[in-house]
């Protein structure tokens, strides 16, 4: 759906609309909003740690809410909801259906998101995002733990109605010409990711309810004194949130195969290969969880197989960074914003990637274990990869959203203030992380070599935040200005682009 | 094209032995710090908000500081009271998490040359002053 | 090519079953602190190595077949 807007359509119509580019919209604009927001929050933690002591937060209880709440934003408020905004743009013009399978629910899926961010932004729980018990059922401060439980509890329904319709849309409504090993990779990526939701969230969606009765008092599940064991919240969160990494992933995994074999003008090294990582990956990514748990005193053979699980999904990355590369070979590619995007993200990704095999050779766990080194690692992958490849693909669609095209000169200095930041703050965070500075703290040791990488690490955050100031005037100004785009191929890469003539709501 | 995707192939059986080889690695690493040494002295070690409590195997208990001997091996209980705290010793590469009703053990030995002090420190978010859930090793000769 | 990743795995398996060998031989009481850096440097050379590869790559794809670069011919499209 094109926004005209010098003729705006009123705003009623685009809110109560069913169709998916409505919809899509609704939850593109969402996204970016708390994204900007989430940053905001990110620079305001930057600013705090700037010096030891008092810097700008004066006290730490605000400076946990801050940390928890620009944690959840990021995950489910801007990066899920931008997966489903760009899967409901393109997964019916991708699979040649009108809309998606079923409209209504889309739209209620969207609708429930918005009640779910605002008890999460009015609440301000102080729980960190992982909400340990018992610090979230016995000390968290009601009722913005409260609120934070059934936000996400709302965010997790929304994400699984957002599956199911994925689901039936690429397998029910796909056009019966076009066979499945024909679609766009991007189409698998979806696919596969609302299959994980599926089979990933119910776990979740159980261990908030447990949570929640453990905080009314009426169960103990968590609570060693009622014959609980806090220690299993961490098994039903990461059974979901492990897969849930892969779930933020892929999707950008599908959108680079979307984005690298047009502006190379090649076609893909090997499609299949890539489907195979998609469909081995979903699986694997199951087997991994407790990873994230290994200080938590599992035993010798748990952590064993445990890293086991993970090196294996390691494999599947890698076939994705050679497709990308092997199709790139030999092509003639044009960089343009998103194919930058794309590329800086995986040089990124190499590098979380790489970080995280480390991590999870066990006795490693000993130095790194919820240190700032897992800060920048986490951030490499959902800043540098997913974010990026994000960005880079909301570029992309930007003259398939708006009819117009993007400034390239102001993208090219959001680009590249994003990337030098990206890789100073997250690596910085990585070795400030070796030296034991411990994750969410408001103060640290003040060491000076403490107090310099940190310094090093703000001083890249204010580069991002440069780069997305940049980012917001282009989107605004361009959507607004800039000047209409070749709907044909307004990149001119000599490649197909979406259709674009979806113009009248069906509804 | 077809004939190109034996390289990813092979590629790909790169990768998979050198996962195997950082696997086993890591697994012998592991295997080596796992076996408790016969002679240590047991520390226990509670963690609440916001402080660390060292009782040591003749009932001797300190608050916030802990006196231990170079040379000797160690091995601490770790408990927590509340919530679930990490006791961790930077220097030493000591982290496991205190958890309320378990109890986790780790042990170290402590070289002849480490005599000084040393940070103890909180590394699971725990609340408020979890910033401060900070104690102080003591190594004596 | 080929015989290089065989080399390799082969490489692999032996350095498992020599870990396993050393593992139940071992009596001395290690120094934890000096085993966990000591791996660390080993990952870290090795992730630095390969990162230099996949990197050394990833930038001579970028300035090799940049467009400029590559004359203009027949557009292949899917």
């Amino acid at each position: 759906m094109v926004i005209e807007i010098a003729k705006p359509r009123p705003l009623w119509q685009i809110l109560f609309s069913t169709h998916h580019t409505d919809v899509a919209l609704l939850y593109l604009i969402t996204s970016i909003v708390f994204f900007m927001l989430g940053g905001a929050l990110a620079l305001t933690i930057r600013t705090e740690l700037l010096t030891p002591g008092t810097t700008m937060i004066g006290d730490a209880d605000l400076f946990n809410r801050i940390f928890t709440v620009h944690g959840t934003t990021m995950l489910f408020l801007w990066i899920l909801p931008f997966i489903s905004g760009v899967g409901n743009y393109l997964i019916p013009i991708l699979v040649k259906y009108k809309d998606m399978a079923y409209p209504r629910l889309n739209a209620v899926a969207y609708w429930m998101a918005v009640p779910g961010a605002a008890l999460i932004w009015l609440g301000w729980s102080d729980t960190s995002w992982m909400a340990y018990p018992p610090y979230s059922t016995m000390r968290a401060a009601g009722p913005a733990a409260d609120m934070w439980i059934f936000g996400l509890k709302i965010l997790g329904l929304s994400s699984i109605l957002g599956a199911i319709n994925f689901i039936v849309t690429i397998l029910k409504c796909k056009h019966p010409d076009l066979p499945m090993m024909k679609t766009s990779l991007l189409v698998w990526a979806i696919l596969v990711t609302s299959m994980m939701t599926l089979a990933a969230l119910p776990t979740f969606t159980a261990a908030l309810i447990m949570l929640y009765t453990d905080r009314l008092g009426v169960s103990g599940f968590f609570d060693p004194a009622r014959g609980g064991d806090p220690i299993a919240y961490q098994h039903l969160f990461w059974f979901t949130f492990h897969p849930e990494v892969y779930i933020f992933l892929l999707p950008a995994v599908g959108m680079a195969y979307e984005l690298i074999p047009k502006f190379s003008r090649k076609p893909i090294f090997s499609y299949g290969s890539g489907v195979i990582a998609f469909l081995v990956l979903s699986i694997i990514g199951f087997a991994s969880w407790a990873h994230h748990m290994l200080a938590t005193g599992l035993t010798f053979t748990e952590k064993t197989v445990f890293m086991v699980g993970t090196l294996a999904a390691v494999p599947m990355s890698a076939m994705h960074v050679f497709n990308w590369m092997a199709t790139m070979w030999g092509g003639r590619i044009k960089f343009a914003a998103p194919m930058k995007f794309v590329i800086g993200g995986i040089m990124l990704f190499f590098t979380s990637g790489a970080g995280g095999v480390v991590n999870t050779t066990l006795p490693l766990d000993f130095i790194t274990h919820d240190t700032y080194w897992v800060v920048g690692h986490f951030h490499m992958m959902l800043m540098g990869t997913v974010s990026f490849i994000f960005m880079g693909f909301l570029y992309y669609m930007f003259p398939l959203i708006t009819g117009r095209m993007y400034s390239e000169r102001l993208a090219n200095v959001h680009f590249w203030f994003a990337f030098i930041g990206t890789a100073v703050v997250f690596t910085a965070m990585h070795i400030v992380g070796l030296y034991g500075m411990p994750r969410r703290i408001w103060d640290y040791v003040p060491d000076p070599t403490i107090i310099a990488l940190n310094q090093i690490a703000s001083i890249g955050a204010y580069l991002i935040g440069i780069g997305m100031i940049a980012f917001l005037i282009v989107l605004i100004r361009d959507s607004i200005k800039g000047k209409p785009a070749d709907m044909r191929d307004p990149f001119g890469i000599g490649e197909i682009y979406y259709d674009y003539r979806r113009r009248e709501p069906h509804h | 094209m077809g004939s190109h995707v034996i390289y990813e192939w092979i590629y790909v059986g790169a990768v998979v032995s050198l996962l195997i080889w950082v696997g086993a690695e890591a697994w012998y690493g592991e295997k080596l710090l796992h076996e408790v040494p016969k002679d240590h002295i047991t520390i226990k070690v509670t963690g609440q908000q916001w402080f660390w409590t060292f009782e040591h195997p003749d009932g001797k208990r300190e608050v916030g500081t802990l006196h231990l001997q170079a040379g000797k091996v160690y091995k601490f209980e770790i408990t927590g009271k509340d919530v679930i705290h990490a006791f961790n010793i930077p220097h030493f590469a000591i982290m496991i998490d205190a958890v309320p009703g378990r109890v986790n053990t780790i042990w170290v030995k402590i070289p002849e040359d480490a005599v000084g002090e040393y940070l103890i420190q909180c590394r699971e978010y725990c609340g408020l002053l979890h910033y401060n859930m900070r104690a102080n090793l003591i190594v004596e000769a | 090519m080929r015989n290089l990743s065989i080399l390799v795995a082969a490489v692999a398996v032996l350095t498992m079953f020599s870990t396993v060998g050393m593992v139940y031989a071992q009596e001395e009481v290690v120094d934890r602190s000096a085993l966990a850096w000591g791996l660390f440097y080993k990952m870290m050379t090795a992730a630095f190595i390969v990162g230099a590869i996949v990197q050394g790559i990833l930038v001579y794809i970028i300035f090799k077949f940049k467009e400029k670069k590559v004359k203009a011919r027949a557009e292949v499209s899917r």
